[in-house]
């Protein structure tokens, strides 16, 4: 009897404790898989074990589909047949097919046949051996010759994407359908530019933070264009664009426009601008 | 819609297994701009972008014999892949990472991304993601898009913990009120 009651006892605080769980928000961090491994393994045994739970993983992961569907974008068209390609390329370099082993041959043993048979495995373990000795050596140098090609590709990488970024403004300048529009300080004492290239009849625009300050904790640049007038945005921009390492287009047309701005807010953006850093009227 | 599938999802996974040239067509068809999209929320370049999405077609296809169903939907599976591939991306982009611990700088929330979405941007999901207010939708895009762990979103928004976290369950109740209600019409009037 006793025994039963507290059986019943801990089904009871079981079921308190999966609601505690799922109210905890531990599952909604899983799914956004901001968890530790440890916390990880832990959602994961529960899924296994509590339905309720599982449940619970399984609408989050619902809604965070959804979610991630609102921001679907077609790729440009000519990735289908690229990515084709590399898929049939990587097929063909697939790992080596295992050779199966011939099927051993039951024989009468000879006398000779041993003999060479010793021979061949005391020879052959001298080699091994002597390529175990080698070996340390090798994996040193291999390490160290990693480390190093790792870093040139890194250095090399970085300088790849600084001429780069230098030949689309080169490109851009020279283009007469693409108008510069130099965004100057706002703010007395500050020396602060950054340029629009736009290409107004594709409605194309590009930007190049050349020089703004770090955004303080919590606030992030957001661009504006002038259109009759009021401000639209163009969106908040990411770090990388910021600090000027690339000259990104945005992702939507801007067929019209007296001026472009860029404002500092709080992070996440704001319907209109705060505190305008600097301004450039199209000429 | 235009991710409503013809096939199920363990239809899906066994074509996949295929190979075959259509299997591969009718996966671009139907998931490409989702994972595309997935992968700009986390790169802005759009070169690197498509190098990342072709990396988790590669991925997808290459690691289909390991997906296992028990572990949750094949369509989760995929995303995650375009995710991870991205985000993993960003980390290796240098010192992109380290920068934005620091100072806090960063997130694309880009409102007026759409422009060249596909029919997926339907009005119903679209309405649901901007029934999030920007200081909840800041949480789930610096964890869902961006890799940031809990603490590190707390660093980068200046905020406690503890509101990380019960902002972000907050976030993921509403989208999920939301998504319902869209999921409760779509079933009723069926594909728009």
């Amino acid at each position: 009897m006793g025994i039963g009651k507290w059986a019943e006892r801990r089904k009871a605080s079981k079921e308190v404790d999966i609601k505690a769980y799922i109210e905890s928000g531990i599952l909604e961090a899983y799914v956004l898989d901001t968890l530790d491994p440890t916390e990880r393994a832990e959602v994961q045994s529960y899924i296994s074990t509590y339905p309720e739970i599982a449940a619970e993983v399984a609408a989050i992961e619902g809604a965070m589909l959804s979610y991630a569907e609102a921001s679907s974008e077609a790729p440009p068209v000519h990735m289908q047949e690229k990515i084709w390609q590399a898929l049939t390329g990587e097929a063909a370099n697939a790992p080596n097919k295992t050779i199966p082993l011939a099927p051993v041959e039951r024989r009468r043993q000879y006398r000779w046949a041993n003999a060479a048979m010793l021979i061949a495995l005391v020879g052959s373990m001298g080699i091994n051996i002597l390529f175990w000795y080698q070996k340390g050596g090798t994996e040193t140098e291999l390490a160290t010759a990693r480390q190093h090609l790792e870093m040139t590709q890194q250095q090399q990488a970085a300088l790849i994407t600084e001429v780069a970024k230098y030949k689309q403004e080169k490109d851009m300048m020279a283009n007469p359908d693409m108008i510069s529009v130099p965004m100057k300080s706002l703010k007395p004492g500050q020396d602060m530019v950054a340029t629009v290239y736009w290409n107004k009849t594709k409605g194309e625009a590009y930007l190049h933070m050349q020089k703004l300050p770090a955004p303080a904790k919590g606030k992030q640049y957001q661009m504006w264009v002038i259109q009759d007038g009021k401000p639209v945005s163009m969106g908040v921009l990411p770090v990388e664009v910021a600090e000027g390492r690339m000259i990104p287009k945005f992702p939507m047309e801007i067929k019209e426009g007296q001026a472009f701005a860029i404002s500092l807010e709080n992070i996440g953006g704001s319907a209109t601008p705060t505190e305008v850093y600097v301004l450039g009227k199209v000429s | 819609m235009s991710t409503v599938s013809i096939y199920t999802e363990e239809e899906l996974v066994l074509l996949l297994k295929e190979q075959s040239r259509d299997a591969f067509n009718y996966l671009y068809g139907n998931y490409s701009a989702v994972l595309y999209g997935v992968i700009r929320r986390t790169i802005f370049d759009e070169q690197t972008a498509q190098d990342v999405l072709q990396e988790t077609f590669v991925k997808i296809w290459s690691n289909i014999a390991r997906y296992d169903a028990g572990k949750g939907r094949i369509y989760t599976w995929m995303i995650n892949i375009a995710r991870n591939a991205a985000i993993d991306k960003l980390r290796s982009k240098g010192e992109i990472m380290k920068g934005k611990i620091q100072t806090g700088e960063e997130i694309v929330i880009n409102n007026q991304r759409g422009t060249t979405a596909q029919s997926t941007d339907t009005i119903g999901v679209k309405a649901a993601v901007e029934s999030l207010e920007p200081q909840y939708r800041a949480i789930v895009d610096l964890a869902y898009f961006k890799g940031y762990t809990q603490d590190e979103i707390a660093k980068a928004l200046d905020v406690p913990l503890g509101t990380v976290k019960t902002r972000m369950r907050h976030a993921l109740k509403v989208l999920r009120e939301h998504f319902s209600v869209y999921l409760i019409l779509l079933s009723l009037f069926g594909d728009w």
